[in-house]
């Protein structure tokens, strides 16, 4: 069709104009905060320093939150990739009333509110949860395990929160494969588990690269899980910037630690694109 | 070389029958096609042939030693898909490698029948290609060579030509039949396409709703098919609405079409007065010119005239109404009818069949 | 041909091994427990759900039920949702049709733009937001909390809508044409029925996204207010009561209804 520049720009620019106003100019507004000079009791002070993202390369609070969201969100990544592959694999090869119900069960947590599954895993988890209730109560041990405010309920709860965007990726990779590649390489005398290993995982290895980077980077940005799972004191890189604005209220070294979280999350997503694109082209 | 043996082997689904109970013998070094319509059965067979498929009852048996519950990796058959179904992330040496690597050959020895396969095709300049950067007819090739470079005792090809325009089916036939009869090899090919199963196919196993119809030569099934599906299936033919009026004989018929039109048949055709579908090819459709007023129940018009080549097409209207398609080599007579000729029909009684109504 | 198995073959034909099918179970008992954990919970006498579990009870339903701020807080998240949905798919389908036709240079460039807030980390979004209010002078005006909802939602919008219209046959728009419809005709009589379900699709994940939405919102309430996540949220902060556990019951069974009839009038699958 002809092009229509003119209409074009008429029909996109309120969107546009919204987008600019309530997302780019309150991001770019945030910039000049973080280098903003903060004395507590006081605010902001007149000047401006680099010491807010100086003190998240030197300082050792700060390096020890880095440390556990990245942790945190290889580890997540990894349980994800190994729980999700076996029920994509399930998922993708079913059909029928077994298709529809194994979508169904894994859609239904992902539309579930993050809060209440969060909710679900504290009541689990925590000193009076399910776990330890059951644990005490059959004497395995004297006092609750804990289970929360620390790495492993972290863990446990973000893993459940991404696992079905994990296998939503790999189960649509897993369909995409070519037909028949699989009934190929076993009539040229390939066991099943061969065939798995030798054909399907190197096909499906960029979807399950895609996957691993969505999971990466929605876990190091998670905030609702890891407020609630770990408390105030554990913190993270979101938990931090949280609490920075709105019980500090230090927005400048908030400000720093928002840029520092965006920087790596766009910098995964600009490195996998270009991992895949050189991939593509070999 | 091996023989195969299909003996009573089926497949049901809940609601349908995919292949009913079929026998079939195909001989060490024989080339035999399953033909048939889509849904016919004729990729069901294969597949359970190839161990893809698990048949609900029958045996198959190579050289007399059954493989039925064998999985498909332990029966040592060869399989072309029809969407070739080359791995995407392997080379061409990778792919045709593939079944050789699980025999456990490896280094030189693998090198070597790597490239022995893929000069059998003469593909052995783009080994270190990938699938993705080769043209249709490479890559038909390329499977072709994966095929047969583990040396299968049996080779199926399930449609493997669909895929390709026509020019380069007609030369992929050929390569097929070199590659076959180089080889030796017992071949299963499964076609729709009845061209490609009479040219290529030392045997032709004409398949319909899940039952062989017919097994014979080429010759067989052209010129004497078994039954109406098969004259109807095989060669292009005009199809009309009739009955049995009565039996003239042993094994011959007198049938009468809608209009009354009496034509006798040399075959059988059940008791007098079922419907049948009466079956002509329109090759067997012998016209003669006939001076302007000449009242007869196979006489008619020319009423249209399509040249195509070798051969003309003529579409003659009956005195009685119907409509009858003639094909007529360009060389004979009968080419030369203008519209409106007045002709005369003939049609030998050996080239008229009846099928039961669907 | 005409054979069921042939048509999607991952691999070759059969059941899973039973091994697999066992693993399967574990997961989804995995995905479900904390669920099934929350539901009993919430019928259960005490806070926390115990082995064994102690007596049965409607109360905390009622309590729920009966309390304003969770009853201000569901029509406050309605509100929210519905107005930041319509007014997404008012400003998206348009920026969409310019977008999918290549009227504007740079069409690609422009539709990841459009799509970048989606991976934003949304806590950065909030904060910018925060920041940029206190600045205006308008934090916890409501206009501005559906402006924050349509930029997360607008992504989803945009995403459900290019594909609809990307699957829809250029022949058709163009044949209204032809039968004498202009642009605005064609697009509103085939265009639109056309990808209606792909319209949906957005717009009830547009819905969603903006009910359950929290890391944005929580900055921008205004005082006394609050969505029913954010609701939530807060009460888990202050320590766990019953009524955290019914009010989520309540949430999960409107989330299974909502998941059922998409099922039934759709598919699930292309929602995702």
């Amino acid at each position: 069709m002809e092009t229509r520049p003119t209409v074009g720009f008429l029909l996109i620019t309120p969107l546009g104009l919204v987008l600019l106003a309530v997302f780019v100019a309150p991001v770019l507004l945030m910039l000049p905060t973080s280098f903003r000079i903060y004395a507590p009791g006081q605010g902001m002070l007149p000047g401006w320093t680099l010491a807010n993202y100086a003190q998240i390369v030197t300082d050792s609070y700060f390096h020890q939150v880095l440390g556990r969201t990245f942790g945190m969100g290889l580890l997540v990544t990894a349980l994800c990739l190994v729980i999700g592959y076996p029920l994509a694999y399930a998922l993708a090869r079913s059909s029928g009333a077994a298709r529809s119900w194994l979508t169904l069960l894994v859609v239904f947590p992902l539309t579930l509110n993050l809060v209440v599954r969060s909710f679900g895993w504290i009541s689990l988890l925590s000193n009076r949860g399910l776990v330890n209730n059951a644990l005490v109560s059959l004497g395995l041990v004297e006092m609750p395990v804990r289970l929360m405010f620390n790495l492993t309920g972290l863990i446990i709860g973000l893993t459940h929160i991404y696992l079905p965007f994990m296998v939503m990726v790999l189960a649509a990779a897993l369909q995409a494969l070519p037909r028949d590649v699989a009934a190929a390489a076993s009539t040229l005398g390939s066991s099943p588990l061969k065939t798995f290993f030798l054909v399907t995982v190197p096909l499906t290895a960029p979807g399950m690269f895609a996957g691993c980077v969505l999971v990466f980077v929605l876990t190091i940005s998670a905030l609702v899980t890891p407020r609630l799972l770990g408390g105030p004191a554990y913190k993270v890189m979101s938990t931090a910037i949280y609490d920075e604005f709105l019980a500090s209220l230090d927005w400048p070294t908030g400000a720093a630690l928002a840029f520092t979280l965006t920087a790596f999350a766009l910098a995964t997503i600009a490195g996998a694109g270009w991992v895949t694109r050189r991939w593509v082209a070999a | 070389m091996a023989e195969l043996r299909l003996e009573r082997l089926g497949k049901r689904y809940s609601d349908q029958v995919a292949v009913a109970d079929v026998d079939l013998e195909v001989a060490s070094g024989e080339f035999v096609s399953l033909l048939g319509p889509s849904g016919c059965g004729k990729t069901t067979l294969l597949r359970m042939v190839a161990g893809l498929i698990a048949p609900t009852g029958g045996n198959i048996l190579i050289d007399g030693a059954d493989i039925t519950p064998l999985p498909p990796h332990k029966r040592q058959l060869g399989l072309v898909f029809q969407s070739y179904a080359l791995f995407p992330h392997l080379t061409v040496a990778g792919n045709v490698g593939f079944g050789l690597r699980r025999q456990g050959v490896r280094g030189a020895d693998l090198e070597r029948r790597v490239t022995e396969a893929l000069e059998l095709v003469r593909l052995g300049h783009l080994a270190s290609r990938m699938p993705r950067q080769l043209s249709g007819g490479q890559q038909q090739r390329v499977a072709l060579a994966r095929a047969v470079a583990p040396r299968p005792r049996i080779l199926l090809l399930d449609e493997p030509l669909s895929n390709l325009d026509a020019q380069l089916r007609d030369e992929m036939q050929i390569e097929i039949k070199r590659l076959q009869r180089e080889l030796g090899i017992t071949s299963l090919f499964v076609t729709h396409d009845q061209t490609e199963a009479l040219s290529l196919s030392d045997r032709v196993c004409v398949m319909s709703q899940g039952r062989i119809q017919q097994v014979g030569t080429p010759e067989q099934v052209y010129h004497a098919p078994a039954n109406g599906f098969v004259a109807g299936f095989i060669g292009m033919s005009n199809r009309l609405l009739g009955r049995v009026e009565a039996a003239v004989g042993p094994a011959g018929t007198m049938l009468a079409l809608a209009d009354g039109t009496r034509l006798q048949s040399a075959m059988e055709a059940g008791p007098a007065g079922s419907a049948v579908d009466i079956i002509i090819r329109h090759d067997a459709v012998r016209l003669a010119a006939l001076p302007a007023d000449s009242p007869a129940a196979l006489d008619g018009t020319v009423i249209m005239r399509s040249f195509s080549g070798a051969r003309v097409q003529l579409v003659v209207r009956l005195d009685t109404g119907t409509d009858l398609v003639s094909h007529c080599a360009t060389a004979l007579p009968g080419a030369a009818l203008p519209v409106g000729a007045r002709v005369r029909v003939t049609v030998d009684p050996a080239d008229v069949f009846a099928a039961g109504t669907a | 041909m005409g054979d069921p198995a042939v048509g999607r073959c991952v691999t070759t034909e059969g059941p899973l091994p039973w091994i697999l099918r066992i693993v399967v179970g574990l997961i989804l008992a995995f995905l479900l427990l904390p669920v099934v954990v929350v539901v009993l919970a919430s019928f259960s006498t005490t806070a926390y759900l115990t082995i064994p579990p102690e007596g049965l009870t409607l109360r905390w339903f009622g309590q729920v039920l009966r309390d304003p701020a969770y009853l201000a807080a569901i029509w406050f998240s309605v509100r929210l949702a519905v107005a930041a949905t319509l007014l997404s798919a008012l400003l998206a389908i348009p920026a969409c049709y310019a977008l999918h036709h290549r009227w504007v240079p740079a069409a690609a460039t422009i539709s990841a733009l459009l799509m970048s807030p989606l991976i934003f980390p949304a806590v950065v979004i909030g904060v910018a937001l925060l920041q940029y209010v206190s600045m205006l002078g308008l934090r916890g005006n409501f206009a501005v909390l559906v402006l924050a909802h349509l930029v997360i939602v607008t992504p989803y919008m945009i995403r459900t809508t290019l594909a609809g219209l990307s699957g829809c046959d250029p022949a058709l728009e163009e044949a209204a044409r032809v039968l004498g419809a202009n642009r605005v005709l064609a697009f509103a009589l085939v265009v639109l029925p056309a990808i209606r379900s792909s319209l949906a699709a957005g717009l009830v994940f547009a819905l969603i996204t903006s009910f359950d939405e929290v890391p944005v919102t929580i900055f921008l309430l205004p005082p006394g207010q609050a969505t029913l996540p954010v609701t939530i949220f807060t009460a888990i902060d202050q320590g766990v009561d019953p009524s955290v556990a019914a009010i989520s019951t309540l949430l999960i069974a409107a989330t299974a209804v909502v998941l059922v009839l998409i099922e039934r009038f759709a598919s699930v699958r292309r929602f995702i």
